[in-house]
């Protein structure tokens, strides 16, 4: 039986302290272009089913504020940017994902 | 102790009593699959056992920490399909209308006590009481339909019910008297009986089919449905609940020949993952403690005429204030829980 990729899990589990990185250096953002930036950068297992539900957690915990702005044509985008809240939760998940990074790290490779 | 925790022994009681509280809290507001709740305590338990530490040192208090758990581990496969009290639309179905015949066959049994076997039936009660009852076959289907993501249905079916019962209540008022035949009251009774009973056996499997909509291909639809089910079983307000079809809407023009099955795949579970936020305590406690207020106020008014009397040596005033009183508190109780979670 093939084994399934561990990347889209592992996408998934990470996916609001990718975004909240994203919103952070990038600026404000919409669901479709944001699903472009992740898939541009390697991260094309995240679907649009994953990732409204995940803004909208980030909204929810207030993370991130909602901004509702004309499109090009057609219908409105709905803009996402980043709060205070959100930059002081993503200084703590970066320095708690770079601790967990090098002990995943040590532990794959045998050095630890 | 309660069965998840009767097969943990735990060896302080404040951690005991910490994980029936935890259980109360997690099992009542969000119905979580049996397996979670045993998991959930067996780690707690353990995390207990090897530190040594009370559990409140190491979870927290157990309400806030139910909430968490729920946010992070209920799967929106075992919340979707479901309205935030956890009851499926069939189950929604079953239920009020066993009420409703359980109801019926009390109001037969009285009559039966209180007047005889036969009961004269006038063109006022035929009318008044058969418009009542069709009231409350169609109020039985509004909770169904609203768990099914049905909105307007569910409106539909709300004024239709309504509108019944005012003609039943103008019937019994306005039309004549006079006899037209007599009626065995056991009858009645017997009528009574095998709704509830025809209603509690149903499976509520097959009720589901009769009231869930089917996923549809055309965006369009399946927008309507994503509305309908975020507005319906999970609660949200209206407008929110336009704001995620809008952006469903927005996302589809971003790019030629996308379809919403396509990019956001089955609609429930999408709804089921929307709705999974940490608002979504907020929701649960908000619709208990509506329920809890219009609970009041229906006791408060089925026991009016006791309550104006102020006979105080009248067994019904005491009974009408008790129960009033009662369902007042715990309507405070729940708007407070409420409060507290916003």
């Amino acid at each position: 039986m093939p084994v399934a990729s561990p990347q889209g899990a592992w996408a998934r589990a990470l996916l609001q302290l990718c975004l909240l990185g994203v919103l952070e250096s990038e600026g404000p953002s919409y669901g479709y272009a944001l699903l472009g930036r992740l898939s541009a950068a390697g991260l094309d297992t995240v679907k649009p089913a994953t990732l409204y539900p995940a803004l909208t957690r980030l909204a929810e915990e207030g993370t991130v504020e909602i901004r509702w702005a004309a499109g090009e044509s057609g219908p409105g985008r709905k803009y996402y940017s980043i709060t205070e809240k959100g930059r002081s939760l993503l200084g703590d998940q970066r320095r708690a994902w770079g601790d967990f990074k090098t002990t995943v790290t040590a532990l794959a490779e045998g050095t630890k | 102790m309660m069965a998840a925790t009767a097969g943990i022994r735990w060896a302080r009681k404040e951690d005991e009593r910490w994980a029936a509280s935890f259980k109360l809290r997690f099992v009542t507001e969000f119905h979580p699959p049996t397996q979670l709740v045993d998991q959930v305590l067996s780690e707690v338990h353990e995390a207990v056992t090897e530190t040594g530490q009370p559990a409140r040192d190491l979870f927290g208090e157990p309400r806030a920490y139910a909430d968490r758990v729920s946010a992070d581990r209920v799967e929106e496969m075992h919340t979707q399909g479901q309205d935030l009290g956890g009851a499926t639309p069939g189950e929604r179905f079953t239920n009020a209308l066993t009420m409703a015949g359980l109801w019926a066959l009390v109001v037969s049994a009285v009559h039966w006590a209180r007047d005889g076997v036969w009961a004269d039936v006038s063109p006022a009660s035929l009318a008044g009481i058969g418009a009542l009852t069709a009231g409350v076959v169609i109020g039985c289907l509004v909770g169904a339909l609203r768990t099914a993501g049905r909105v307007q249905a569910a409106r539909a079916c709300t004024s239709a019910a309504v509108l019944a019962v005012i003609v039943g209540i103008v019937a019994l008022v306005v039309l004549p008297r006079h006899g037209l035949f007599a009626l065995p009251v056991p009858a009645l009774c017997a009528v009574s009986a095998a709704v509830m009973a025809g209603a509690h056996r149903l499976p509520d499997a097959t009720a589901d089919r009769w009231f869930t909509r089917q996923s549809s291909e055309d965006s369009e639809q399946w927008m309507q449905h994503l509305d309908g089910l975020l507005r319906g079983p999970h609660g949200i307000p209206a407008h929110q609940a336009h704001d995620y079809v809008a952006e469903v809407r927005s996302h589809l023009a971003s790019a030629s020949g996308l379809t919403a099955k396509g990019e956001f795949g089955d609609v429930e579970t999408y709804a089921a993952r929307l709705a999974a936020g940490p608002r979504r305590t907020e929701r649960v406690l908000r619709r208990k403690a509506r329920l809890a207020a219009i609970l009041a106020a229906a006791l408060a008014v089925a026991n009016i005429d006791a309550l104006r009397s102020a006979e105080v040596t009248s067994l019904w005033f005491w009974f009408g204030a008790l129960a009033a009183a009662f369902a007042l508190g715990y309507a405070a109780l729940q708007y407070r829980d409420f409060r507290h979670q916003r």
